[in-house]
């Protein structure tokens, strides 16, 4: 802060708060609200006038000065972040870094200039052309959150705040403005600096009420899946992340569903797409459980429910829930949200019903057929939180336990090695509790996210034929043999058509 | 930066890096080995024909298709010298996927379960601080086989 004429100010400061509060009640006769302001942050920086919101209409003085003494001496913006995905941005999470910022005031007396601010969040960041990291603070929120939408809002949501401090009465302003610059992060270092870019989207801005401000505070849009965030007011409550398989990539898990009869080898009768997270605390100990996926393919014309099971240590507790997300167009809704019971451990049945849940208008199967029309499958996400931390070493590993349970046969298949876990399943009744066939292949695989599934009867074999010397030699020979399939063999859909 | 290109294994990996977690313990490396590895000492050769197809092959007992394997990766942040008050830790595969992301103790061993394929080396750790003044380390980790948990 610049400190102009500081002596006067003193004098006149607790005259003029009263004082405002007066003539703006007597003014206006009207409840304070947050108010969303005409300007916004684009391609990087803002010049906010302060004094002017949404549709031309002024702002006074004295109502800034009433926002500014109900927080406590703060200006507090809400802001909007709308960034484009880039990093593992995602409408669940989105974020931006404040490089610098200058709030000027000019009154009759003088000019203040003020370059303190604080956020909710920090991160440790590079700037472009750098690779040396230190702190900026951080805006994070979510697309579409419905957090605030006063009426002076326009139906715009908002995410974070952002708070400066100013110790002049405003009310006599003759105007305020905001200079404000994003962080431009070195985005080739990839996460978090690809994650805190911004783009050429609209950074909205509203100056908030208190209670507003609180409510965004509480809310925290979008921080629990953000990377490397350091609470402000909390820096030794931070949150790790250990990604299975990665931050940005998923396990592509391919069944199947004859089981215990022989298949076709297409692993194909269902593919579906997950990753799993583990939020850590300082100690390395798992405090939450996050997952997310999507279904890819269904090629098997029995019904399924496809289910992920991690296992928890005894006497684990944990809630949460999960949510199932239809794609655009399906008649299903659009969105369910449901509680998870882990009185029995952590075992989700997320895709049911899967003829029903995955079904195409002009085939049996979803997207198995070889230049058939593709639809869209339907993602879910889960998180839970443990009552008490856990030992990452005493944790389920990954892949963890994703199977099927097939309607057709009242069989549930695993990935090999793993056990039945249906007690009334025919596995165990049957005594076929292991997960491979006659000729010493397993029922379902796990593949890396740039395995695309064999088209439909297209022995997994003839796609890739580099298959079978990788196994000949015990996994050490053509380790990419996944990468190489035959065009023809192999489904064309990659995750940009399914990861929607 | 400080980029240090596998000066684990010349300096002595276990100041850094080992591979630890459950299982029975090889004396010799120091490296954990479980199940999975011996699977893979003791497969058999598949009965091998013309055909490429999974049809017309059959595979022994213990071979496997399995293309993800568990490592365990310690690090010791005791030898990274930092002023700053925050330490982070950034795991990333080959192509920059991230496998880890985060705060560390400030000092002593962390270890990393992580879940990956031979094709996702090199890995790098990247290890900095809140400050610019504190240069980001980069350790670059091979395959290594021994490495699996």
């Amino acid at each position: 802060m610049t400190h102009h004429l500081f002596s006067k100010k003193l004098r006149f400061l607790a005259l003029s708060t009263l004082l405002s509060f007066c003539i703006f009640g007597a003014a206006t006769g009207q409840e304070l609200e947050s108010t969303r302001l005409k300007e916004t942050i684009s391609k990087g920086t803002g010049d906010i006038n302060l004094l002017l919101a949404q549709g031309n209409k002024a702002i006074s003085p004295a109502t800034l000065e009433h926002l500014r003494s109900e927080n406590n001496g703060d200006l507090v913006l809400g802001v909007d972040v709308n960034e484009a995905a880039s990093g593992t941005e995602k409408a669940a999470t989105q974020g931006v870094a404040i490089e610098a910022l200058l709030l000027t005031v000019s009154t009759d007396e003088g000019v203040y200039e003020y370059t303190n601010f604080s956020t909710q969040t920090k991160s440790s960041l590079a700037k472009t052309s750098t690779e040396s990291r230190q702190f900026y603070h951080t805006l994070i929120g979510r697309t579409g959150s419905n957090n605030i939408t006063g009426s002076g809002l326009n139906g715009t949501s908002f995410d974070a705040t952002l708070r400066i401090p100013v110790d002049i009465d405003l009310s006599s302003a003759n105007s305020v403005h905001l200079a404000i610059t994003l962080l431009e992060t070195n985005e080739d270092l990839g996460d978090p600096e690809a994650f805190y870019d911004y783009s050429a989207g609209f950074e909205d801005l509203a100056l908030l009420i208190a209670s507003d401000a609180e409510y965004l505070d509480t809310q925290a849009a979008g921080q629990a899946d953000a990377p490397l965030v350091v609470l402000t007011n909390a820096p030794a409550s931070f949150v790790s992340k250990v990604y299975y398989p990665a931050a940005d990539s998923f396990y592509m898990v391919g069944y199947e569903d004859q089981f215990p009869k022989l298949g076709d080898y297409d692993f194909n009768d269902l593919v579906v797409a997950y990753r799993v997270i583990f939020s850590l605390n300082s100690d390395m100990q798992v405090t939450a459980i996050s997952s997310e996926g999507y279904l890819v393919a269904r090629g098997g014309s029995f019904d399924h429910n496809w289910h992920l099971r991690i296992a928890l240590p005894e006497g684990s507790q944990a809630g949460g829930t999960y949510q199932l997300y239809a794609p655009l167009g399906s008649s299903q809704g659009s969105e369910q949200v449901n509680a998870i019971d882990t009185t029995s451990g952590l075992d989700i049945s997320i895709f049911q019903n899967t003829t029903s849940l995955f079904s195409s208008p002009s085939s049996t199967y979803a997207n198995t057929i070889w230049d058939e029309e593709v639809i869209q499958g339907h993602k879910f996400s889960f998180e839970i939180a443990l009552s008490n931390p856990v030992s990452l070493d005493a944790m389920d590993t990954a892949p963890f336990d994703p199977y099927l349970y097939v309607f057709d046969t009242n069989y549930e298949i695993h990935l090999e090695g793993q056990s039945p876990v249906m007690p009334n399943s025919n596995n165990i009744a049957d005594g076929l509790d292991t997960f491979t066939d006659d000729r010493g292949y397993p029922f379902a695989l796990v593949f890396p996210e740039d395995w695309h599934y064999p088209n439909e009867y297209v022995d997994m074999g003839d796609a890739y034929p580099e298959l079978i010397e990788f196994i000949q030699s015990n996994r050490n020979n053509k380790t990419d043999w996944y990468k190489n399939g035959v065009p023809s063999g192999i489904s064309k859909r990659s995750k940009v058509d399914w990861a929607w | 930066m400080i980029f240090l290109k596998q000066f684990l294994f010349t300096v002595g990996f276990l100041l850094l890096f080992g591979c630890g977690g459950g299982g029975g313990g090889s004396a010799e490396s120091g490296l954990s080995t479980n199940v999975d590895a011996a699977d893979l000492a003791t497969t058999e050769p598949i009965v091998s024909t013309s055909s490429t197809r999974l049809a017309d092959n059959v595979i022994a007992n213990k071979a496997s298709i399995r293309m993800f394997e568990k490592y365990t990766i310690r690090i010791d942040l005791n030898l990274i010298e930092h002023q700053g008050n925050f330490r982070f830790l950034k795991m990333n595969d080959r192509d920059g996927n991230i496998l880890f992301l985060g705060q560390t103790n400030k000092e002593g061993e962390i270890q990393l379960p992580l879940h990956i394929t031979v094709n996702d080396f090199p890995l790098n750790a990247h290890i900095f601080s809140e400050l610019a003044s504190d240069e980001t380390h980069i350790i670059e980790v091979n395959y290594d086989a021994s490495f699996i948990q």
